[in-house]
């Protein structure tokens, strides 16, 4: 099965200049945060790419930075085979296929206008529809959402799972073909969840989407994703198919981040023996080698010199970690 | 032996244009220290039933009915000055938010010491413990005492300096000397809430509410603070309430689960129990909305429908709108909560047959 | 089309909120009354005086009406002045002055602070700080110096002390539409926004000025008030009308002299100033308040 990638980024970065320097003689010192900070991954058409990690680890920027809502500062990111990221793109083409629902229902909608005129805004930006196509595709696509065609309403009358589903349908309406979902679930209630989720996978298949799903919830992420990418600080340090991954982690980070999720399951208190230490490093001013080394129990002296690379240790799965072999019999 | 006994407690609020019942009769009991876990969704008055513990109700709130006994005492019959004796002391309290709970303005090794200067002063003269006398506190041992240079910065007496280390150092915050001169905002959000456990657990209460603690905080971060709360459980001797709105970690640290839904007790089992049997249809379609597996080989099943307005409440059982083994009993009677032989407690018609299972 | 009605549909809600909120409150309401009689007023008497018309009692240049200084009676509601005018008449007649500037600076300053303060909130950075250190220097200016500098250059007057406080009263207007401004740019609706193709302007107009126009209604709706007050205050010092035209500021400072021996005519008009400040303050309030139960 050939599945050319959707969406292909090459050594993304990210860095944002910290504080309002108009001190021309400070220039050099310029300190930067490194969001994300050389990042390569593919999303192939029809998959479901899942960003895991925790706050800080830059998977939000980088699902900004690869919408365009902000330019990259270094590397290419390539949608359908085409560049994107140089200044010459044409963006309205680009948002025709390639769109994003975000985390927070209350901020997605503009309170003051009814649902159904925010679902049309892509319609009316990006398409050259007629009024009454407009209308008669705002229809369709809040009957995809399981919501009533006619939903004249204003956001303040919806509850969040309601405007989640405003938002996808919003997302939906140019019928793109990748959808980004930032954290699309964090905030609601866990029955609520569920519901979107479900929606999610069926939207996929009926509409061929491809997904990014950025998350911090690994169950979610092993719920929809096939693939699923680790980051942190900055950097993709584990990447392969789901079930790999999360069940045979090889990155030390993963292990401890897999170990950290709290299952259902009282007779397994996997939690209670988690050991972590350290805190999420400075994005500023990172660890130098491995960002990780500073809180990872397999750390050696190679580890803060150098920083390793991914490297693929079983088929289609990739760790960056100088000590895999050492993982990999934990 | 039971710490706190709370009876068929009915709670309203009054808002603009309609009153809500955030709880009705709900009746639970906790034991000395026990780990209950509280779980419910948005709305279910997991909340309203920590701060009526605490007596941290809004002014618009009414209790209806109902008691809550506390060592023989009934807390609902306190005024807020009677409550004090108890808030803070022997009932503590740790928010979601760790930024808004830590004062912005004084830095950490003051705010620990006054816990601690606190829970002394008390034990000390007893319950006449003024604002007045704190202050004098304060002044003598140097709390609170703003300074801009860091020279002239009066320190912490030595013997309260190494009491509040010990506390930091007991909630595992690496580098105490230097954490004890920063201010809140330069905290981690899992460093403040530790801080909070610590000046929460310095009062040495009987009973710690923690309402959502771990819910603004990272995965990894969560799972340290939850571990850190279930070891001083047991070192502190305390019984820990935590009100969440995530099973899976109440099954992680709990002893005890507790399932509500819209103001009511759905199931109430230990932990086990709880997850070996489910009975609540709610708390089954709970369990089974918790993604565990992959999109290709298991199935979420959502819960049709949506939780119910709080201004207009069904007549009979809460959740009878959307379960799928409804009868018509359940619309119109509300099913009390019994118990089986394990006390593992259920509210709901298929349990409450007269001769039935039960 | 259907987009057009569907744009009067949003107007006509507008309006229709705007009126309920006003009848939600007693105080909007009572407030609402008050103004829209002083409106009523000052737009009767600006027409007839266009058409020529009198429909006050008396003339308000009309001398000897009855013996001068007469306290209120039937005939004079609230007396005569010094020359036998029937003071009632001038205070009404001079409705449109004080009404007109209160309006129309805050109209002028609304809009310009919007436009400023929502283009600098969404350039940022230097252009930013630019314009927001403009509008500290504007702020920084004396209403009372820039006003006697208008009158010393461009004479005397209502209109030239509409003009003098339109130049300096938007800043606060301009700082209120920049915060608001950035609160609203940090929504995620923004970002969808741009990512469905929206072009800045669009965005600015469409989500952001409708996003603040609210919290800013309410401002200037209170300011209204003080504007006016400002007004009476530097005609009271003789910067706009001159005698024998009436003013209210101005006959407060003609008649207050007569404090003790006739306390109608300094008082009468200092009441209209105050029920007509208190009006717009009682509709600012109550319709902040409506806006914030809701």
């Amino acid at each position: 099965m050939t599945n050319e990638a959707i969406l292909k980024t090459v050594n993304l970065k990210k860095y944002f200049p910290v504080g309002t320097g108009f001190n021309p003689f400070k220039r050099d010192e310029q300190k930067y945060v490194h969001a994300v900070d050389g990042v390569s991954l593919s999303i192939p058409r029809g998959n479901t790419v899942g960003v895991v990690g925790e706050s800080g680890c830059g998977k939000s920027t980088l699902a900004r930075t690869i919408i365009l809502l902000t330019e990259p500062t270094s590397g290419e990111i390539y949608f359908d085979g085409k560049r994107i990221d140089d200044g010459h793109v044409n963006q309205k083409e680009v948002y025709r296929n390639m769109q994003m629902v975000f985390q927070d229902p209350d901020s997605s909608l503009d309170p003051q206008m009814t649902i159904t005129r925010s679902i049309s805004e892509p319609l009316r930006g990006l398409m050259k529809y007629s009024d009454a196509e407009i209308k008669s595709i705002v229809r369709e696509s809040l009957l995809s959402v399981g919501l009533p065609a006619d939903f004249e309403r204003f956001p303040r009358q919806l509850s969040g799972g309601q405007k989640q589903r405003v938002a996808i349908a919003r997302a939906i309406s140019t019928h793109p073909k990748l959808v980004i979902l930032d954290e699309p679930t964090s905030a609601l209630d866990a029955s609520v969840q569920a519901q979107i989720l479900t929606l999610l996978v069926e939207l996929q298949k009926k509409f061929d989407l491809s997904y990014m799903l950025i998350t911090h919830n690994i169950a979610v992420a092993k719920y929809l994703a096939d693939t699923v990418a680790v980051m942190y600080s900055g950097k993709v340090v584990e990447y392969g198919p789901t079930l790999t991954v999360i069940d045979r982690p090889r990155h030390p980070y993963t292990m401890t981040l897999i170990r950290s999720a709290p299952i259902p399951d009282p007779w397994n208190r996997n939690l209670l023996q988690t050991e972590i230490k350290g805190e999420v490093p400075s994005a500023i001013n990172p660890p130098s080698g491995c960002r990780f080394n500073p809180r990872c129990t397999y750390s050696e002296g190679i580890c803060s010199q150098q920083s390793p690379l991914l490297e693929e240790v079983s088929p289609s799965h990739f760790v960056a970690c100088h000590f895999t072999d050492k993982t990999g019999s934990s | 032996m039971t710490l706190l006994d709370i009876d068929d407690l009915t709670i309203r609020y009054a808002t603009g244009h309609a009153t809500i019942t955030a709880l009705d009769s709900v009746s639970l009991e906790v034991g000395e220290n026990e780990f209950l876990g509280v779980v419910g969704e948005s709305g279910c008055g997991k909340s309203t039933l920590g701060l009526s513990i605490i007596g941290l109700l809004p002014p618009n709130s009414q209790v209806v009915q109902g008691s809550m006994n506390y060592k023989e005492t009934n807390l609902v019959k306190l005024d807020q000055n009677a409550m004090k004796r108890y808030r803070g002391t022997e009932i503590a309290m740790i928010f979601q938010e760790p930024l808004t709970s830590l004062n912005p303005v004084y830095r950490v090794e003051d705010q620990i010491a006054e816990a601690v200067v606190l829970r002394k002063t008390r034990k000390e003269s007893g319950e006449k413990v003024t604002g007045e006398v704190m202050q004098k506190v304060y002044r003598t041992k140097g709390i609170h005492i703003p300074s801009r240079l860091p020279s002239v910065r009066r320190r912490l007496p030595q013997d309260l300096r190494s009491e509040v280390i010990q506390w930091l150092n007991l909630v595992r915050i690496p580098d105490p000397e230097q954490v004890l001169d920063r201010y809140p905002f330069e905290l981690s959000g899992g460093m403040r809430q530790r801080v909070m456990i610590a000046m929460a657990l310095s009062q040495e209460p009987a009973l710690l509410i923690a309402d959502e603690p771990t819910t603004a905080l990272d995965v990894t971060t969560q799972a340290q603070v939850l571990k850190l709360m279930r070891e001083l459980m047991d070192k502190v001797n305390t019984s820990i309430i935590l009100v969440t709105h995530d099973l899976a970690v109440a099954s992680q640290v709990a002893d005890r689960v507790v399932v509500m839904y819209a103001g009511e007790i759905a199931e109430d089992a230990e932990v086990h129990d709880f997850f070996s049997r489910p009975m609540h249809p709610y708390a089954k379609a709970l369990l089974n909305c918790i993604p565990n597996g992959t999109k290709n080989d298991s199935s979420l099943s959502a819960i049709p429908g949506s939780v119910p307005d709080m201004m207009l409440l069904p007549h009979g059982c809460q959740f009878a709108p959307r379960c799928p083994h409804v009868t018509n009993k359940c619309n119109s009677n509300r099913p009390r909560l019994i118990a089986d032989q394990k006390k593992h407690k259920v509210a709901c018609f298929l349990y409450d047959n007269p001769g039935g299972d039960f | 089309m259907n987009q057009l009605s569907n744009e009067k549909g949003h107007q006509r809600a507008k309006i229709g909120s705007f009126l309920a909120l006003i009848k939600k409150k007693k105080k909007a309401t009572v407030g609402a009354v008050i103004v829209a009689t002083f409106l009523l007023t000052a737009i009767i008497i600006a027409a007839t005086n266009l058409l020529g018309i009198q429909v006050t009692p008396y003339g308000a240049l009309q001398q000897n009406t009855g013996p001068p200084l007469s306290p209120p009676s039937f005939s004079h509601i609230f007396g005569t002045d010094l020359v036998g005018r029937d003071v009632f008449s001038r205070i009404i007649a001079a409705t449109p002055n004080d009404v007109s500037v209160g309006i129309s600076v805050v109209a002028v300053a609304f809009v310009l602070g919007i436009l400023i303060g929502s283009i600098a909130a969404f350039k940022g950075g230097l252009f930013d700080e630019l314009l927001m250190r403009f509008t500290d220097v504007i702020f920084a200016l004396p209403a009372l110096v820039i006003a006697m500098v208008i009158a010393v250059a461009l004479g005397p007057g209502v209109l030239n002390m509409m003009i003098a406080l339109m130049i300096i009263w938007w800043p606060p207007y301009a700082r209120l539409a920049r915060g608001e401004a950035l609160k609203i740019f940090h929504q995620n609706y923004i970002e969808a926004a741009r990512i469905s193709g929206m072009q800045n302007w669009k965005i600015i107009v469409t989500h952001v000025v409708q996003n603040i126009i609210g919290t800013m209604l309410v401002y200037a709706t209170l300011d209204i008030g003080t504007v006016i007050l400002m007004y009476a205050g530097l005609s009271y010092l003789g910067l706009s009308v001159r005698p024998p035209y009436p003013d209210w500021g101005e006959m407060v400072s003609s008649f207050k002299d007569y404090i003790i021996t006739a306390p109608w005519l300094p008082l009468a008009p200092g009441f209209v100033i105050a029920t007509n400040v208190i009006g717009f303050c009682l509709l600012g309030d109550g319709v902040r308040d409506a806006l914030e139960e809701r």
